[in-house]
């Protein structure tokens, strides 16, 4: 339906949780919420054709979208927490923080003071640090450079797609490997990656110069909303028990539906192994029932 | 055939029992269950099934009708019982006659008037009953309830032939209200032993529930079950122009035809959907615990209290019908499921039981737990509850039969159908509901199903629609089919849109792949031309721009 709905690779990993093939998903017949945020789920710039259902990852982001005005509106979880469903985490050595500077989207810019966050980070992190950027300024030698010559390690995930062009499906098994090798997780602003670092299991951590988009109009109440909403995952120590509880929430992750019911809103086909499931660990299996 | 005792005011050519000038009498077998009740001289009044009198005791037993006909046809009924007599005419003549033990007027006190006498107000042959009443005797009285639901949701129907002088709520002598009309028995000197709540219909009761049974919060979901059975709120049982199969038979009026009663003539009366489906609100109005003040009729059991202690003969007078009455202390319900006559009583160890040693329920249907859930929008409950639904016992009873007790026991009365038509109908009944934009537009069945854990057939109606077909549900519906009809509607422009832009795209790819196709020789050639059509455009669209216009 939406373009949108491919970013990252999330139509890919709920058709594996499907039982579909993975490489080519069938079209969601919906809009399917891509990023986590404060409003109604979608994009501030997103084109509704009315009737077509919202697929949202929390029963709050639903709430407040049905508030909005928005109507046929499901909660499926997050497509994180389906990888992380289908994914068990292995015993491997948990070392460092990967770092999430806050970044624009294509077109635009950041306002801020990338040495400054450089020292707030320093002065926190005692382990190693991996700071992983947008792919836009990852491609900036001089952004990039700014923080290689800090000592950090700087990465990627990739590209998240773009019009059905260029998609990305590893992008989330990346981002889940480098997450499950560091102990935390942490931005300048609450965001998506750190909910999903939490959920892979990372202490969070939400500290420094949030920055600025050039032009950046606060919709839905902006950073100060964010700061007042979700204070208690704000700050260099966040307490990594009630932040898992909130990240649990806000990803949706006690709303994961079974496979058939997903095929079913998303309009899917049966697979054609009709007996096939979806490796989801037993633990996890649990919660999906629930 | 014995002798119909005509005491002025008789209607010669008038039928109340065989249903062709109104409802027909009151009948069925809950109201035959509850006369167990009368006992010693009795007397009943008003059109009465004749298989009501069949169940009362045939000693002392009087009734009186106003037309000759049912007179006549009552008469040679009971030729052989010679303790029945027959009497016809108006009620007033019944005035100053030897009191009786027992008072039956199950349908009200409207149908005694005849067009030939007084026009008695409900008080005046209220007062009357009760004066022919001895003191210690009982009085089973019926009456309808102007706000009843069979009368709050029915379209407007004709007046019927005997309706004329119909007061109905604009008598000021009739008590308004259950309240008002248990205060008016209290002060006529009648101790009131027991009300029923009757549903669906004042005449063809399915449902006589105790007034303490149906304020027991407990009892919710079995009521709301009760009162949605559909051989309770069916709309054909609500209809007041039934066949009267009994009367026809009394009065050999075979065929089992109904009448127009504004015409007279026989033939096949088209119902009018009622206003919304009624089982929903009698639903509604358990759980508001107004069921009571919204049923469509009330029976209610006087005694009347013995005169002031005067005469020394007092306690031989009580003596005879109150030791025969002992062991009839009248149920707390009397429901009709699956075609049998179930009676409920007081469990003394506490709760409710029926006849047969079964407990009553208590808790919660499965569509309430459903609705609640889904208004909560908590999914992983609704999954729960519909794949225990469809896993147990009960897959095949319809959710809003099914009552599940607070210690997670499941009790359903009636009888199983297949697990896809209960969801078919629960899909139905939410969509009667206005629930239907909560589920993903069109496919409701196909989504409960999946979520009770079965796979949705090549069978499963994508297409759900009102059940209950009341024009509140008709009107519900019309508005979700066209808010679907424009949603569809923008989506197909959308697609329409889409589609546009994804040919134009296919068209500029086979250019490029046209270009790039063929020998070395045909590719340069084609692009050398693609170059110089290209060249030319540019250079006429460049001159365009340029050239003076004038």
């Amino acid at each position: 339906m939406h373009h949108a709905n491919h970013y990252y690779g999330h139509s890919h990993v709920l058709a594996r949780y499907c039982g579909l093939d993975d490489r080519d998903p069938p079209r969601i017949h919906g809009y399917l919420q891509h990023g986590w945020n404060i409003g109604d789920g979608m994009a501030y710039d997103h084109e509704f054709v009315p009737g077509v259902p919202l697929f949202l990852w929390s029963e709050r982001t639903r709430r407040r979208a049905w508030s909005l005005g928005r109507r046929q509106t499901y909660v499926v979880g997050s497509p994180w927490a389906y990888l992380l469903a289908m994914e068990p985490d292995g015993p491997q050595r948990r070392e460092g923080t990967i770092w999430y500077p806050f970044h624009g989207w294509e077109g635009q810019r950041i306002v801020g003071d990338h040495d400054r966050l450089i020292d707030e980070i320093r002065a926190v992190e005692p382990g190693p640090v991996t700071v992983c950027l947008y792919w836009q300024e990852y491609r900036s030698t001089r952004v990039r450079q700014h923080y290689e010559r800090a000592g950090f390690r700087v990465i990627c995930h990739g590209y998240r797609g773009g019009r059905w062009r260029d998609l990305d499906p590893g992008f989330l098994h990346r981002q889940l490997a480098e997450l499950r090798r560091h102990r935390r997780v942490a931005s300048n602003r609450l965001c998506s990656a750190v909910f999903y670092g939490i959920l892979a299991g990372c202490e969070p951590a939400v500290y420094g110069d949030p920055m600025q988009l050039a032009g950046e109009a606060p919709i839905w109440g902006g950073q100060p909303r964010i700061r007042r909403q979700w204070a208690d995952l704000h700050g260099p120590q966040v307490d990594p028990d009630s932040a898992r509880v909130l990240a649990v929430a806000e990803l949706g992750a006690d709303r994961l539906l079974p496979p058939a019911e997903l095929r079913r809103l998303f309009r899917w086909p049966e697979p054609a192994d009709r007996h096939q499931v979806p490796m989801v660990r037993d633990a996890e299996r649990s919660e999906v029932a629930r | 055939m014995s002798e119909v005792h005509l005491l002025g005011g008789e209607m010669l050519g008038w039928s109340d029992l065989d249903g062709t000038h109104g409802p027909g009498p009151v009948r069925g077998p809950g109201l035959a269950a509850l006369l167990s009740v009368a006992s010693g001289r009795t007397l009943v009044v008003g059109p009465h099934d004749p298989q009501l009198l069949d169940a009362l005791p045939s000693a002392d037993l009087t009734v009186l009708v106003r037309g000759l006909p049912d007179a006549e046809a009552l008469a040679a009924r009971y030729a052989g019982s010679t303790g029945v007599r027959v009497c016809c005419g108006s009620p007033e003549k019944l005035a100053g006659t030897t009191p009786y033990d027992s008072v039956v007027a199950l349908d009200g006190l409207d149908r005694l008037d005849s067009v030939e006498g007084t026009q008695l107000s409900w008080g005046a042959v209220f007062d009357l009953l009760v004066s022919v009443l001895r003191p210690g005797g009982r009085l089973l009285l019926g009456a309808e309830n102007p706000l009843g639901l069979h009368r709050l949701l029915a379209s407007p129907s004709p007046s019927t032939d005997s309706d004329w002088a119909a007061l109905a709520e604009y008598d000021d002598t009739r008590p308004a209200g259950p309240a008002r009309l248990r205060a008016r028995l209290t002060a006529s000197g009648l101790r009131i032993a027991d009300t029923w709540a009757v549903f669906p219909s004042p005449v063809a009761p399915a449902a006589l529930i105790g007034t303490e049974l149906l304020a027991d919060p407990d009892l919710t979901g079995f009521l709301q079950a009760v009162l949605s059975d559909q051989a309770v709120s069916s709309h054909e049982a609500v209809s007041s122009h039934e066949a009267v199969s009994s009367g026809q038979a009394v009065l050999g009026d075979g065929g089992g035809r109904t009448r127009d009663p504004a015409t007279g003539r026989a033939g096949t009366v088209p119902a009018a959907p009622p206003l919304a489906d009624p089982a929903r609100l009698a639903g509604s109005a358990v759980r508001n615990g107004i069921a009571v003040e919204l049923a469509p009729a009330w029976v209610l059991l006087g005694e009347r209290l013995p005169d002031p202690p005067t005469s020394a003969d007092q306690p031989a007078a009580r003596a005879h019908p109150e030791a025969e009455r002992a062991e009839t202390s009248p149920p707390a319900a009397l429901l009709v499921q699956d075609g049998r006559l179930r009676q409920v009583r007081r469990d003394p160890a506490g709760g409710w039981r029926f006849a047969d040693g079964e407990t009553v329920p208590s808790g919660r249907t499965v569509e309430d737990l459903m609705v609640a859930a889904t208004l909560r929008r908590d999914l992983p409950a609704v999954r729960a509850l519909l794949t225990a639904w469809q896993s147990g016992a009960a897959a095949g009873i319809p959710a809003d039969a099914v009552v599940v007790t607070p210690a997670g026991t499941w009790h359903g009365p009636a009888e199983a159908t297949g697990p896809m038509s209960v969801l078919r109908r629960l899909a139905s009944r939410l969509v009667d509901a206005g629930l239907a934009d909560l589920w993903p537009a069109g496919e409701l069945t196909a989504v409960l199903t999946t979520m009770s854990g079965r796979e949705p057939g090549a069978s499963v109606d994508q297409v759900v629609g009102a059940a209950a077909g009341g024009w509140r549900e008709l009107l519900t519906d019309r508005d979700r089919l066209a808010r679907e009809l424009s949603e569809a509607r923008a989506l197909q422009d959308w697609y329409e849109r889409t589609l546009t832009e994804r040919e134009d795209e296919v068209k500029r790819l086979r250019r490029i792949v046209s270009l790039l196709h063929g020998t070395p020789t045909a590719r340069a050639g084609r692009l050398l031309l693609a170059g110089a059509r290209t060249a030319r455009r540019t250079a006429r669209s460049a001159v365009r721009r340029i050239r003076p216009t004038d």
